[in-house]
């Protein structure tokens, strides 16, 4: 197992219920989703082309890509719909006292 | 069941994914797929965009599936193979390599680009057309620093096209019928907002002009247009749009009209014969009418449905058309079909490329088109599906249709019947 490292990503209230934001942290394009007050960590960038999905649209746990629409669960980073077929990364997420915070690999980067 | 042969013409983005879904399907059958083209199949997007710009790109780097993916699932692939005829009563098409028999077929051989008789007497390398990876690399060969191209037609290949050589160096005009870009499928505030966009790169547009005639005089070729002007070009692009590749389909007596004519299951006048893709003429039940959609998008999921009916999955293709299209850095994204419709509201900023236009009849979306648009356009697609019915107080020139989407996914808006 790769040592981990957290990462204050934002404030609880900076990403309203059922939306989405994006952050660059640890070398990483993070993307973090607010479903009903839980929040989930997945990579930013779509598995199928390059695009920003928390630039997409977020319907139930499922976001869809601005770009071409393939679909991920956000909580598993399952590919739910096409065109995307791989998996996203997730990362472990936890808020304390408002801010969320996200775990990454350590990295040359990112130490 | 007994074993079934199912094959596939046209190896394509279509064909693949459509020989993918057969094959995961039904594992027990045979899936033959056929291709005239040598490569195998391969994605269209980037021969008009990147392709052009990548000195060192190649067949490899847009192959829908590596090549050994095709065989391990067990999928016969065919290439260079020309199919002659389709016989639907006999279950069996005729080959330039012998005859395949089948139990179901699908047609998903695509479109050609149209030709332009003025154009007859150029020799081959100065008249490109744009389809085929071969046709891209031979277009990518000839965009150097200061040689001058015409690009006749803009539509969105011609206008990529034009993006891409002005990349490279190029000295470009752009000849068009109409009196404006893209029309086939941009509103008149996308269409300006696109001209602006390449005329401010050094594009140089001559609208409603029409080419009478070309000729090669030594080194260069020479347009004449109708009103007697004459412009000198080392290159030219004929980019008028395609055909339907139907002449299988309608030789064996199929019903075609713009395309194959087929249900919203993807089945022609033959009931053992499919059709998927830019070939396709699809009954559309959303919006009443029979739609043939070039796009990307349709040639993924309209094949995998297709696929699936042919297997027995039943299932009608009711997909809003999409397609979209990346010049100079900026990302135009159109879907849906704005005819018949009865209002427009245009929002956001079309001068900074963040813009997109709604069009609705009767208060249900039914078309966008707009720049920089992603979120916006996944919600306007679902708005668009459900044919929710959106209240008039949200209809101003701020439209939201993420907040609408979201409303209609709480069951918050009517649908129409």
């Amino acid at each position: 197992m790769p040592d981990l490292k957290w990462f204050r990503l934002a404030s609880t209230s900076e990403v309203p219920a059922d939306e989405g934001r994006g952050f660059e942290v640890g070398g990483k394009r993070i993307a973090v989703f607010n479903l009903g007050g839980s929040f989930h960590c997945v990579s930013d960038i779509c598995t199928h082309e390059y695009a920003l999905l928390s630039e997409g649209y977020l319907d139930g746990a499922c976001i869809e890509c601005p770009l071409h629409g393939g679909g991920f669960d956000v909580r598993t980073g399952k590919a739910i719909m096409a065109p995307a077929e791989t998996d996203l990364k997730t990362y472990p997420v936890e808020c304390r006292d408002g801010e969320i915070f996200v775990a990454i690999e350590v990295t040359k980067e990112n130490v | 069941m007994a074993v079934r042969n199912y094959l596939v013409i046209g190896a394509g983005k279509a064909g693949c994914h459509a020989a993918e879904t057969i094959r995961a399907a039904d594992p027990a059958s045979t899936v033959v797929l056929v291709g005239q083209e040598a490569h195998p199949p391969y994605e269209r997007p980037p021969l008009s965009k990147d392709l052009l710009l990548d000195d060192t790109g190649g067949i490899a780097d847009i192959l829908v599936r590596p090549l050994r993916e095709l065989s391990d699932k067990g999928i016969d692939l065919r290439l260079s193979t020309r199919v002659t005829r389709l016989e639907p009563a006999r279950h069996v098409v005729h080959t330039d390599r012998g005859t395949i028999p089948y139990d179901r077929v699908l047609l998903a051989t695509g479109a050609r680009p149209r030709s332009l008789p003025q154009a007859g007497m150029l020799r081959a390398e100065r008249l490109h057309h744009l389809r085929t990876f071969d046709d891209a690399e031979r277009l990518r060969h000839r965009l150097r620093d200061g040689v001058r191209i015409v690009v006749i037609g803009a539509g969105l290949i011609g206008l990529e096209v034009a993006a891409a050589a002005r990349a490279r160096g190029c000295a470009v005009t752009v000849v068009e019928r109409s009196g404006t870009v893209a029309s086939r499928i941009a509103c008149d505030d996308i269409a300006q907002a696109l001209l602006r966009l390449h005329r401010d790169n050094g594009v140089k547009f001559l609208l409603d002009s029409n080419v009478e005639a070309m000729d090669e005089r030594g080194p260069e070729v020479v347009l004449t247009l109708e009103d007697g002007t004459d412009l000198r070009a080392d290159t030219v692009l004929v980019s008028i749009g395609v055909e339907p590749d139907a002449e299988l389909a309608r030789e064996a007596g199929l019903e075609t009209h713009d395309g194959v004519r087929t249900d919203e299951y993807g089945r022609t006048s033959h009931p053992d014969v499919f059709a998927a893709g830019d070939v396709a003429a699809s009954w559309h039940p959303l919006y009443q009418r029979h739609l043939r959609s070039e796009s990307w998008q349709t040639a993924l999921a309209q094949a995998r449905c297709v696929a699936g009916n042919m297997v027995g999955t039943e299932q009608p293709y009711l997909d809003i058309p999409v397609q979209w299209s990346s010049q100079n850095g900026k990302l135009l994204h159109c879907a849906g079909c704005s005819d018949g419709c009865d209002l427009a509201l245009r929002c956001g900023d079309i001068g900074a490329f963040a813009a997109a236009v709604y069009f609705f009849k009767n208060q249900c979306l039914r078309a966008v088109q707009g720049f920089s648009i992603g979120r916006e356009l996944r919600a306007a697609i679902r708005l668009m599906s459900a044919q929710h019915v959106i209240p008039l107080q949200m209809l101003h020139e701020e439209f939201d249709p993420v907040a609408a989407a979201k409303a209609g996914s709480r069951g918050e808006l009517a649908c129409q019947t």
